[in-house]
């Protein structure tokens, strides 16, 4: 890209939040709800989870997991090292998904973009039935309210999915999103998908 | 007593159906989807029955042990458009289809195959039954695009044809509503464009007896034009909400001001269960701070109302001050309703007779995953048309959105009553509002 980064700098900060503290008897799960694996395959699983209840309970870290490792459009680190996302920042009741997002700076022209790869990482990774908002954390955005709008309209993320340009970047932001945290010698991290 | 019952659940498409539409004419069902495609069902009414002795207010509606229309899909026309079909209209002939694309284009529809009489597309009521013409395996006819009209810059939201179907209006995200000038061989001239929307325009609806066309925006406003006789198509009033909405209570408590009585089914689908209170005090989802998008727009069957819907899911009634083209409208109701988006209303006669204050029946659809039926009434007490919720389905389509419902009006009168509905998940289905179990 040949234009000027909005944030040349960005205060980079070590992944602190450990992978070992994901629940693993249902990390094997949480995999297969990748878009590419097959979520109803019951014989991939580790286990015999057949026994267990077909509705999965998601915690807050489960989704922080799956949005960490995600890359920032601009520069070739994770939203968890620029403190985009936080694990602080995410709730999880019921079917209610709710990420705040926090800008490296206000003015920060990546924003919407960076809110679409959350979304359709969450759209594509979670069951079906969680309804997910995305929100960009109070103050720290100066369009705060008009990106808030425009990431939580369905028709515009429908038709941003369908702009070739658009995907494109998003699914280079997502490459990575499939590490979930760093591959720091705990197996059950990799993506089985890859 | 009423209740939403279930009347068929169509193959569904493979991605996301957006939008579904009853023709105006014929026994035929259209939806639109993410897919491309666009699909006709077909449906046979039974023959019609005794109507029931009118001893109560269940009486307005069939008992759920009534014979069901049924349904089958004819065709699954796979359309030239590149992106998503997101909105679908009958001409009011019922002959003529016309798609909205996010490919920016609007493709005009018509079955290929020339037919004489009608008699091949019996309704059923004198037994008779679909026979297709040609395509084996009861395909039906097939669709041709005969027109594709090109004039947006981005994606087509919504196409609408005028009561008489002389005009076809289109929208977009490129904040413009053009109107179309239908004339003989396919052509269409676009004797139109307004550009006063600040946004996206969402939704498109013609007036049902009048030139008027009311759109809504993500700018959070509803625009009214009309084709001035002293000049060219213009705006004669922008419609900006000023009400907050007033709370939906229901309780089973009887109440002398509303007309049909509630019952255990309404608030079981209708107030949120134990599960989703508790969710809600947990994770507690600021309310987007700038105006809300409009979603939805639905005329009232006299088109002396509009109805509208939005982003906080409320549902708002315009009132028209007057008879003349360019009478204003004022905001005369907001009420909660939907727990998300208020994605799509649809209105028609049925219910409380126009006598006893009954002003139709208006069906509302959500990202809350619900279809709500009201029952629009003339409150004895405050000579102003109010909404009472009478029937309404939690997770009509399972755990996704409810995108578009539509009643069945047709100029016969036949299949009234008959609801269809469309889902995130590609589903399409058809419901009745029946007398309690």
């Amino acid at each position: 890209m040949s234009r000027a980064l909005d944030n040349e700098n960005p205060t980079i900060f070590a992944p602190t939040h450990a992978t070992s503290s994901r629940r693993q008897p249902k990390s094997a799960r949480a995999l297969l709800w990748d878009s590419e694996a097959d979520m109803f395959q019951e014989s991939d699983m580790e286990d015999g989870s057949e026994s267990e209840e077909e509705r999965e309970e998601i915690d807050s870290e489960e989704v922080f997991d799956l949005l960490r490792s995600i890359t920032d459009p601009e520069h070739p680190v994770s939203l968890e090292q620029l403190r985009v996302v936080n694990p602080d920042d995410i709730r999880v009741a019921g079917n209610r998904v709710l990420v705040y997002l926090t800008p490296t700076i206000p003015h920060c022209s990546m924003s919407t973009l960076i809110g679409l790869s959350l979304r359709v990482r969450l759209l594509r990774a979670l069951p079906p039935r969680f309804r997910v908002d995305i929100r960009i954390k109070p103050g720290t955005h100066q369009s705060e309210h008009a990106v808030n709008k425009q990431l939580n309209d369905k028709e515009r993320v429908q038709a941003a999915l369908e702009n070739k340009h658009l995907l494109q970047v998003v699914e280079g932001c997502l490459a990575t999103a499939g590490q979930r945290g760093v591959g720091d010698g705990n197996v059950g991290a990799a993506p089985i998908t890859a | 007593m009423p209740a939403l019952q279930l009347i068929a659940d169509l193959p569904p498409h493979s991605a996301t159906a957006w939008a579904v539409t009853f023709n105006p004419t014929r026994p035929l069902l259209a939806s639109c989807s993410t897919d491309m495609t666009f699909r006709i069902f077909h449906y046979i009414l039974p023959s019609p029955s005794p109507s029931p002795s009118p001893s109560s207010s269940s009486s307005f509606f069939p008992s759920p042990d009534a014979p069901k229309p049924t349904f089958q899909l004819l065709n699954t026309v796979k359309t030239e458009h590149k992106r998503t079909v997101r909105s679908i209209a009958w001409a009011p002939s019922g002959r003529t289809l016309a798609t909205g694309s996010f490919d920016s284009t609007v493709g005009i529809w018509e079955e290929t195959d020339g037919d004489e009489g009608d008699d091949e597309m019996d309704d059923g009521q004198g037994g008779g039954i679909y026979r297709p013409r040609n395509g084996a395996g009861g395909n039906g006819k097939e669709w041709e695009c005969v027109t594709a009209l090109e004039g947006h810059e981005s994606e087509c939201k919504s196409v609408a044809w005028s009561h008489d179907g002389g005009l076809l209006a289109s929208c977009s995200r490129d904040k413009s509503v053009w109107v179309w000038e239908v004339q003989p061989d396919d052509d269409f001239e676009c004797i139109a464009v307004m550009m006063e929307h600040g946004q996206d325009v969402k939704h498109l609806a013609w007036h049902p007896k009048e030139e008027i066309l009311a759109s809504a925006s993500y700018d959070s406003h509803i625009h009214l034009q009309f084709d001035d006789p002293d000049g060219d198509w213009c705006i004669f009033q922008k419609l900006h909400p000023k009400f907050p909405p007033a709370p939906l209570t229901i309780s089973l408590e009887s109440s002398s001001s509303r007309p049909i009585p509630v019952t255990r089914n309404l608030i079981d689908n209708l107030a949120p269960n134990d599960e989703e209170r508790e969710a809600e005090e947990k994770v507690v989802v600021p309310p987007l701070e700038e105006d809300e998008t409009v979603w939805s727009l639905a005329w009232s069957p006299d088109g002396q109302m509009l109805a509208s819907g939005g982003d906080l899911g409320g549902i708002r009634i315009w009132t028209r001050k007057g008879h003349n083209p360019d009478s204003l409208f004022e905001e005369t109701l907001h009420t909660s309703a939907h727990s998300r988006s208020c994605f799509s209303l649809s209105w028609a006669t049925g219910g409380l007779p126009e006598d006893q204050g009954g002003r139709g029946l208006l069906a509302s659809g959500g990202g809350d995953g619900k279809i709500v039926i009201w029952q629009v009434y003339v409150s004895p007490q405050s000579g102003k048309a109010e909404l009472q919720p009478i029937a309404a389905m939690r997770d009509a389509h399972g755990v996704s959105d409810v995108n578009c419902v539509a009643w069945c009006v047709r100029e016969d009168g036949k299949g009234a009553g008959l609801l269809s509905s469309a889902g995130d998940d590609g589903s399409v289905k058809v419901w009745r509002v029946v007398a309690d179990v």
